[in-house]
């Protein structure tokens, strides 16, 4: 008995030291991109410039933080192989944030205390909520390229910038391009009411956008609901079905974006039906595959575009993670090292710029910018925090995305 | 509204099988299993991915069943199995600290994306009276009812059966009668985390993908229906679960706001008026 | 640590606190989520729109849950085990759905406008929580609360209202998982439902059973280091030397994490730091505390009540009147009377089954009576439960030893004496020493042999000065030796002023301390008076060894073909 018990002590201990070892070994290595990206060229003149990028590197926005990872640690490699920024090179500082607010919080604040001159990041709106009123208590630059919620780049006083278009701007060109395209004139609005991003457009840009372009949502007083992490959704289709109207509006999250057409197709439903931007991934297409038809994305970057940039960023994004760039939104944050990057050096900041300086000279620049070539087309903010970028609307066809 | 009422008692039936996984476990071992969930998506996740594109749709339902009891069955050895039977509390905690670990390794491995089913699924559904009936969801239906026939057969009138629910009243007079109680305990688990795959598995055939983070969600109703049912009664667990199917079914058509709030609703209310559940027999 | 994930620390810490306060009842609530997400809302709200200062906003937060949990803790207290906390974890479910249904604070978009707290004031209000907190847990609530835990029977029959400390708990654990909402709120300048969801209220719950059950340090460290561990594997690859090796364990945090827990429930179940732990880290506290309380402790020399109270003149402390209780169809009880005077000694004997423990439950208030009246000191004790008797002055032991497996041997004892306030009563000291057990007051019942926790329990009987006490079977188990020295003990007893009823089948041991005996067969009494008388009688020849024996027997006592013969006692 007293063996046992000894035993029974000493074998968690042993186990967790050994499962440690062999995840120290075997994890190591397989990440395409490490935390740090140093400079690649041996003979560094001054100090290295450091930018701090907030993300999800795990929980349930991993895949899409890997994608913001690997598409930021491209532009970084691309600007230091060319030189850097004023002789200085780029070093890439990455947090995780798990997805938490809290957890943005403090990686907002550590990568303030480290001394980095302008932050990419974060990733939700929910984050970034959170972390924009930090932004003008560590007055830290902060951008970034997803969080798009109406509103929360004021949060910032003028330290938080937006490079994605808001709900209100998709909308304004995607939603009179749908109506057009398929002869709507009333919709019937879907959203998920658990999901912040879907409910905060559903609730807010849609009804807005809507009455500004003549598009009558005829369940405007009762629109159909269901709840995140709903895996059977026959009554909602059905409520769909005994709902008159043209079009279907539907905000969700990409996974029950693809049930919803999954059942959609099940019950014969064929009326066109314009979603979310971040639908555009993934998830969306695994629920889905060939029965999504008919279902209008506004995004912000053209995959097929014969631009050279474009197509470069696209095979170089291809090598570095197994699934293609189907998340627009990693583009924007490839976008973002490279328009902090001009701003530096229109502004002759190297490493040896003080960090106060450096940081308020790079707010005041940002904002000043205009007309900024991207691999997502034309950017602006001259003057706004929220960009003014290229929409690009995507129609899926039997699961294949499809320029309009 | 028959329609209605039809998705409801179809989607109860899933409902019902992932809750008789617990209640088994509860009622044999008077323990949680709360990695449940997490065993459900891993199974229909990792069957997924592991059968490529081509391969006959039932193949991917035997793994979904192998992996969900395999995993189960690590339920016991690591968790149970050390932290003792006769100590629920700290039981549970170790499968809770069990769930975490398969979650975030499938999310680590596989990503948090929803993975697609490769095969095809013959869709073969039919309108009787204007009503649109699945035959997928039939054929659920039906699995459902004879598993939860066959269930209760085992266990009340089986030898192995007999000897699990004695193993809940007195585990050393189980012993004594020469019933070897090691096997007793990974029977069970191995059983119910069949189930689950099972359950995942048919809910892939009426999707045809599963999302790596469905795993607490449904983990948390199959606990509700166990405990509205009353712990430990498998009618009770069937009949819970339906009753949910139906009663979401019905608010999801009547616009109800509180649609995530209506498992834990009926919960509050069912406790309420019997503090022990539907069906829930003598002390807990 | 920087900074800023410190501040979290402390904030998971004021939560762990208040999961402390209500699983410390035996209440495992794993809906603190929905708490955390008032206290949050109803601080962001009046600070933010109605712009209340700081401290207000943090009370209005606590104050609002602990309204809500008002009804929830009524609820729970009708709940037991997975009932109770699959029920709190709907309740917490339903709270934040509700939430996230009010437009009028953002519902599932968030809420946001608070105007912040500083780090410093966020150590204050944790400092002053914690006090409160160790305020409370080492009073006399403190002690009761723990007792629920244990065991609520025995509790009870400690006369601690078992259902108030209970409701007690849950609400002051809202209010103090509000606080910590509050705190949340004004950190992280904005809040949505999404945060305080079902992995929130399980988080709070694993601060205390990893950190440890039944500790206020064990939560404190389940909650310090549930972060501190989580957030340092963030930045593993900070680490010297082996940095760079471990840096890509840093996503895997979660799977760690989660083996973590495992094993820690495998290698200590009762969670990091056990009681025994506990109280050996603060032994030196409690000595300091002894010496303060001695002074507060009344010294009330033994009653000499030399006259032995024994003769028919004495008064009458308690009376059974008509006493009936079935279970289902069976009888256990028909018109049982008997009455007892103070400072006697009653053995109630019978065969088993008699309902011996059923009479002693009925009259302890365990069970109610369904016929017939109880009155102790002329006043009728009928109708009240459990707790009342004890602290009105019935006492009980059980038959299976019953003390609380956390607590002392010295908090035992003062939960007993406690009950007795009001009366007068030796002093937890004296009472320890003359129990034998002032050497092990620190002790914890696993720790004791057997005959010492039933000397324990029936200390915890006894030291509230009661005017009687029913001892079910209390020398069950022992060995000869025992049984003498717990004689000793019983048969001192009523020279405290306490009248002893005692239950027992060994009938030397009975009738060595019982001047009177009752017996009972087939619930009904079938014979009292002084134990030769008894077991002369017939009747009670016929119930304990068989009609053919009765039968043997002339009334006169002969003893021919009688196998046993009682001697008769000369000393009573």
């Amino acid at each position: 008995m007293a063996r046992r018990s000894a035993l029974r002590r000493t074998y968690p201990l042993t186990i967790l030291c050994a499962a440690l070892a062999l995840a120290a070994s075997g994890c190591s290595g397989d990440d395409p991109s490490g935390s740090e990206v140093g400079p690649t060229s041996a003979g560094t003149e001054g100090e290295p410039i450091s930018i701090g990028l907030v993300t999800d590197l795990s929980g349930r926005f991993v895949s899409f933080g890997k994608d913001i990872e690997a598409a930021t640690n491209l532009a970084v490699e691309r600007i230091n192989a060319d030189g850097g920024v004023n002789g200085s090179m780029l070093e890439l500082v990455v947090e995780d944030t798990g997805g938490e607010p809290e957890q943005a919080v403090t990686a907002v604040r550590d990568l303030a205390e480290d001394g980095v001159f302008a932050i990419s990041g974060p990733l939700s709106s929910g984050e970034a909520e959170t972390v924009y009123a930090q932004a003008a208590q560590v007055m830290v630059p902060i951008m970034s390229g997803t969080a798009n919620k109406d509103g929360i780049t004021e949060l910032g006083e003028g330290w938080t910038f937006l490079n994605q278009a808001t709900n209100t701007a998709l909308y304004t060109e995607a939603l009179p391009a749908w109506m057009e395209e398929y002869g709507v004139s009333t919709a019937a609005l879907v959203y998920d009411a658990e999901e912040p991003v879907s409910a905060g457009a559903a609730m807010g840009a849609i009804p807005a956008v809507a009455a500004d372009v003549g598009l009558e949502i005829v369940n405007a007083d009762s629109p159909i609901t269901f709840t995140r992490g709903q895996t059977d959704f026959a009554t909602t289709v059905q409520v769909i079905g005994e709902t008159d109207a043209d079009g279907l509006i539907i905000m969700s999250a990409p996974t029950e974006a693809g049930l919803i057409a999954a059942e959609l197709a099940r019950q014969g439903e064929t009326r066109p039906i314009i979603g979310h931007p971040s639908q555009g991934s993934q998830s969306f297409f695994e629920g889905g595959g060939q029965e999504i038809t008919d279902w209008m994305l506004p995004l912000i970057f053209d995959r097929d575009s014969t631009e050279p940039e474009v197509q470069e960023f696209v095979s170089a994004m291809n090598e570095v993670i197994a699934a293609p760039p189907l998340v627009a939104e990693s583009a924007n944050y490839y976008d973002s090292i490279f328009m902090l990057a001009e701003v530096m050096r229109d502004a002759d900041i190297n490493g040896s710029t003080p960090v106060e300086e450096a940081r308020e000279t790079i707010r005041a620049g940002l904002l000043d910018l205009s007309d900024f070539p991207g691999v997502t087309g034309t950017i602006s903010f001259a003057g706004n925090a929220e960009a003014t970028k290229t929409i690009h609307l995507v129609v899926v066809q039997n699961g294949e995305p499809t320029p309009l | 509204m028959t329609q209605v009422l039809l998705n409801g008692v179809l989607l109860g039936a899933t409902y019902a099988l992932l809750a008789v996984g617990y209640t088994l476990v509860f009622g044999v071992m008077r323990l949680l299993t709360l990695a449940h969930g997490q065993i459900f998506m891993a199974a229909g996740v990792v069957s997924l991915v592991i059968t490529g594109p081509g391969t006959p749709f039932w193949v991917a339902g035997v793994c979904a069943v192998a992996i969900g009891a395999g995993l189960s069955v690590l339920t016991d050895l690591l968790c149970f199995r050390p932290v003792g039977y006769h100590r629920p509390i700290p039981a549970a905690v170790a499968t809770i600290g069990f769930g975490l670990v398969i979650h975030n390794v499938i999310v680590q491995l596989y990503g948090s994306n929803a993975v697609g089913a490769p095969f095809e699924v013959p869709r073969a559904d039919f309108t009787v009276n204007g009503v649109l009936v699945s035959v997928v969801q039939l054929v659920s239906l039906l699995i459902t009812a004879v598993v939860m026939v066959a269930t209760h057969l085992f266990v009340n009138r089986t030898k192995w059966g007999v000897a699990m629910r004695a193993f809940s009243e007195d585990p050393e007079a189980v012993a004594v009668l020469g019933v070897p109680t090691r096997w007793l305990s990974a029977l069970t688990l191995g059983i119910a985390g069949a189930l689950a795959g099972l359950a995942s598995f048919l809910v892939i055939l009426r999707v045809t993908s599963v999302s790596p983070s469905s795993g607490l969600e449904i983990g948390l109703i199959g606990l509700a229906i166990m405990t509205i049912g009353g712990l430990g009664s498998l009618p009770g667990a069937m009949a819970a679960g339906i009753a949910l199917g139906v009663l979401e079914s019905v608010a999801d058509y009547r616009g109800f706001g509180f649609q995530a709030a209506v498992p834990w609703l009926l919960l509050v209310v069912v406790l309420l008026v019997r503090p022990r559940g539907l069906l829930g027999a003598r002390t807990s | 640590m920087s900074e800023a994930s410190f501040v979290l620390l402390v904030i998971n810490v004021v939560a762990a606190v208040g999961m402390h306060l209500v699983y410390v009842t035996g209440q495992l609530n794993l809906g603190q989520a929905g708490f955390l997400a008032i206290g949050a809302y109803v601080t962001a709200v009046t600070d933010a729109r109605l712009d209340w200062p700081l401290p207000l906003s943090l009370l209005a937060g606590a104050a609002a849950a602990a309204v809500v949990a008002l009804p929830v803790a009524f609820g729970a207290a009708r709940l037991r085990g997975v009932y109770l906390i699959m029920g709190t974890l709907a309740v917490g479910e339903i709270v934040r759905v509700t939430i996230g249904n009010l437009e009028s604070v953002g519902d599932v978009q968030g809420f946001s406008g608070q105007s912040g707290i500083d780090p410093i004031s966020v150590y204050v209000v944790a400092v002053l929580i914690l006090a409160g907190a160790l305020a409370l847990m080492t009073s006399a609530t403190g002690l009761r609360m723990r007792s629920v835990f244990d065991d609520a029977d025995a509790a009870s029959a400690a006369g601690v209202a078992t259902r108030s400390v209970r409701v007690l708990a849950v609400v002051m654990s809202a209010a103090v998982v509000g606080v910590a909402g509050g705190l949340v709120a004004e950190w992280s300048l904005f809040i949505s439902p999404r945060g305080f969801g079902v992995e929130q209220s399980f988080e709070i719950a694993l601060y205390s059973l990893v950190g440890g059950v039944h500790s206020l340090i064990g939560a404190l460290v389940g909650a310090a280091g549930i972060t501190w561990l989580l957030d340092g594997l963030k930045d593993i690859g900070d680490l010297p030397f082996i940095g760079e090796s471990v840096e890509g364990l840093a996503p895997w945090r979660l799977v760690i994490y989660g083996a973590v827990v495992l094993l820690l429930m495998v290698a200590r179940p009762e969670g990091l730091i056990t009681r025994r732990l506990a109280l050996t880290a603060t032994r030196p506290l409690r000595r300091g505390r002894r010496r303060w309380l001695a002074r507060a402790d009344r010294v009330q020399p033994v009653p000499a009540t030399a006259a032995h109270p024994a003769s028919g003149d004495a008064a009458v402390v308690l009376e059974v009147d008509a006493v009936g209780h079935a279970f289902g169809g069976v009888q256990a009880l028909s018109g049982v009377s008997m009455t007892i005077r103070a400072g006697e000694s009653i053995a109630l004997i019978g065969a088993n089954g008699a309902g011996k423990s059923t009479l002693v439950n009925v009259v302890a208030g365990l069970y109610p009576a369904q016929q017939g009246r109880v009155r102790l000191n002329g006043v009728e004790i009928t109708g009240l439960p459990a707790h009342r008797r004890t602290r009105a002055g019935v006492a009980r032991t059980f038959q299976s030893v019953r003390v609380f497996a956390h607590l002392t041997v010295e908090e035992t004892i003062r939960l007993g004496h406690w009950a007795g306030r009001g009366r007068e009563r030796e002093s937890v000291e004296r009472l320890l020493e003359s129990l034998g057990l002032l050497g092990r007051r620190d002790a914890l019942p696993s720790e004791l042999t057997l005959a010492e926790q039933r000397r324990l329990e029936i200390g915890r009987a006894i030291a509230a000065a009661p005017a009687v006490v029913l001892l079910d079977e209390p020398s069950a188990g022992m060995n000869d030796q025992e049984r003498e020295e717990l004689a000793e003990l019983i048969r001192s007893v009523p020279r405290r002023g306490t009248a002893v009823v005692l239950v027992d089948h060994n009938l030397d041991f009975a009738f060595d301390i019982g001047e009177r005996v009752v017996v009972l067969d087939f619930g009904a009494v079938i014979a009292t008076g002084s134990p030769a008388a008894v077991m002369a009688n017939p009747r009670v020849r016929d119930a304990y060894l068989g009609p053919e024996a009765a039968a043997h027997d002339s009334p006169t006592g002969d003893s021919t073909g009688v196998p046993e013969q009682r001697p008769e006692r000369l000393d009573r």
